[in-house]
């Protein structure tokens, strides 16, 4: 049969595809691959996507598995292979625009479409403090689109642990820089004095996503958890000016602020409920129009399931606009309606063990030519199982634990320039990062996780 | 009011008539000006056959008095009108569907072009590979075998 389409039907075809389905149609023939490559293609595809919200996914990260659902299907789980395997633990640091942001250790950076497994490392940008200096809890990144200037930008913010003021770096030890997708730098940003003060002293607590930026209004920002000298402050990097700035929140909910989300590009605060302290309810503000006033949105009983909240983010609404996607904690999944108040789980069939979930859009953001990221072939299995079972214990996911080996096999390659190589260290029986230039040898790779 | 309905003739490119109101014609923005412009009362359409014709109106007749039924109270005959569409492009084989994209794209009519690239689009996306959406779209392949193999290459981990 020959349906003898002309092109822009192809085209609006094309449209209406996953971007995975289209990586293969580049195959089909010169016009498609030419089409599919178009930044008009991609930009009119990621358009439609955000629009329709169609073949939304579900990211879920585990220590050292990525693993991708539909949303509209979640019994079809998909492991998503990539580079950073091979080095270490991996963290996701946010989702935009079918882009997350992945971080092996302050320096070990890179941006990634897990849609057509491309990825874009970002150059290693040295750290003005010396490692010995540096805590988990206070290095934050922050992933955002900057729709002014069509960039991807990348925010590292490291305070150092010894406080005070430095003259050498003319500030507080803080230190935050940004990089531009565009033109592929790094750069220093200046801070002024009264905002210095903020951050004297920061620190995330507990969970480390509360480090991750929120993005609202083309802003990232980030609440200074259980900050002093932040109460009532959100702190906003401005994606399209560079600047840092600061947006207040009602003071009274300074005591009891957990965290921040972002609900239908509305920033949203996430508060325990004081007057409901043992029944251990969580309240969720919204800022509806950026620079307006916050207003107290839902009150989230606690699910049967769940013996406290430590971590709660809206996700998204679901088709009808009934129900809230909410992370809980771990990576606990539930859709809660805003009618009944009732908590439906999202039963993820095959994936066992804590994770953290992101939203996911499919798009062609960064291209198609995506990385093999193939795993090896099993041997010595007896081996790496032993030393799977030191890393890992007996708990996990079993396919974590197979992902785990075939990383470590591979650690030869080395997918980052810099930064750190894992070894085995009989003596401690545990993985140990092999120091590289800056990094001493602590156990930082095992504080990352 | 009844009477008052102005009906319109509009004949394929095998002369096969259809009587329709004007509002119908009216779901084609390229139908709509020629009846504006030309107050004949029959118009031939010579880019269309008879058979794919009368879906056309089909189509555009089933969307217009939803439309104007619709009016209060849409939400419940919207979804009607969506499970109609389901049904209209389910009893469909995929060479009156790329006749009827032909037609939707002359006649411009936005809401029948996208349900028919949608259903377009739900085969490719059920296609097993490359080879069977290429059969499907009947594209051919223009790539030299090393060319096809390096892109192939390139995205290995997608056509496994």
């Amino acid at each position: 049969m020959a349906a003898n389409l002309p092109m822009d039907i192809v085209a609006d075809v094309f449209l209406r595809l996953p971007a995975t389905t289209l990586v293969r149609c580049r195959l089909l023939s010169k016009p498609c691959f030419a089409l599919i490559n178009s930044p008009d293609f991609v930009a009119s595809h990621l358009k439609r996507v955000l629009e329709t919200e169609e073949h939304l996914m579900i990211l879920l990260r585990s220590h050292r598995l990525l693993r991708r659902l539909h949303l509209d299907g979640p019994d079809k789980l998909s492991d998503v292979d990539h580079p950073l395997l091979t080095d270490g633990f991996t963290n996701v640091f946010g989702s935009v625009n079918g882009l997350i942001g992945l971080t092996n250790s302050p320096v070990n950076l890179a941006i990634f479409n897990p849609s057509t497994r491309t990825i874009h490392t970002l150059p290693v940008e040295p750290i003005d403090f010396p490692e010995r200096s540096i805590t988990r809890e206070n290095v934050i990144f922050g992933l955002g689109y900057d729709s002014v200037s069509d960039d991807y930008k990348v925010v590292r913010m490291i305070k150092s642990k010894h406080e005070g003021y430095s003259f050498e770096l003319k500030g507080y030890l803080v230190e935050i820089k940004v990089f531009s997708l565009k033109s592929n730098k790094w750069k220093r940003i200046h801070l002024r004095f009264e905002l210095q003060v903020l951050f004297m002293m920061y620190y995330c607590h507990v969970l480390y996503r509360r480090g991750n930026g929120v993005v609202a209004c083309n802003s990232l920002h980030w609440v200074l958890h259980r900050n002093p000298l932040a109460l009532g402050k959100i702190i906003r990097f401005d994606l399209a000016s560079d600047d840092i700035s600061v947006l207040s929140y009602p003071l009274e909910l300074c005591f009891q602020v957990m965290g921040l989300g972002v609900l239908d590009g509305c920033l949203c605060l996430i508060c325990h409920d004081s007057h409901n302290v043992r029944n251990g309810h969580v309240d969720v503000w919204i800022l509806r129009e950026y620079g307006g006033e916050w207003s107290k949105f839902i009150t989230l009983p606690i699910p049967e399931t769940v013996v406290s909240f430590k971590f709660v983010r809206p996700l998204i609404y679901s088709k009808d606009r009934r129900k809230i996607l909410l992370e809980i904690n771990n990576g606990k999944l539930f859709w809660f309606d805003l009618e009944s108040k009732s908590f439906e789980k999202l039963v993820i069939k095959g994936c066992k063990g804590p994770r953290n979930a992101e939203i996911l859009v499919s798009s062609l953001v960064l291209g198609c030519k995506g990385v093999s990221g193939r795993a090896p072939e099993k041997s010595n299995k007896s081996w790496y199982a032993h030393l799977c079972s030191l890393v890992l214990g007996s708990r996990g996911d079993p396919r974590e634990k197979e992902i785990m080996l075939k990383g470590y096999k591979r650690w030869g390659g080395g997918f980052l320039s810099k930064g750190f190589k894992l070894k085995y260290d009989k003596s401690m029986g545990t993985l140990n990062p092999k120091p590289s230039s800056r990094y001493a040898g602590r156990k930082v790779e095992r504080k990352w996780l | 009011m009844e009477n008052e309905k102005k009906m319109i003739t509009l004949k394929s490119s095998d002369d096969v008539t259809f009587e329709v109101e004007e509002a119908v014609v009216l779901e084609s923005q390229f139908l709509s000006h020629l009846v504006q412009d030309c107050p004949a009362p029959e118009h031939k359409i010579k880019e269309v056959t008879g058979k794919i014709l009368s879906k056309v109106v089909e189509y555009c007749e089933k969307h217009v008095v939803v439309v104007v039924d619709g009016g209060d109270s849409s939400s419940s005959s919207g979804d009607d009108l969506k499970k109609w569409d389901d049904k209209f492009i389910k009893e469909m084989d995929l060479s009156t569907v790329y006749d009827l994209i032909a037609a939707a794209n002359y006649l411009n009519i936005q809401a029948l072009l996208d349900l028919m690239c949608q259903r377009v689009a739900d085969v490719i996306t059920a296609c097993k590979d490359h080879k069977e959406i290429r059969e499907t779209l009947g594209i051919v392949s223009d790539y030299t075998a090393e060319e096809e193999a390096e892109v192939l290459k390139e995205n290995e981990w997608a056509f496994d």
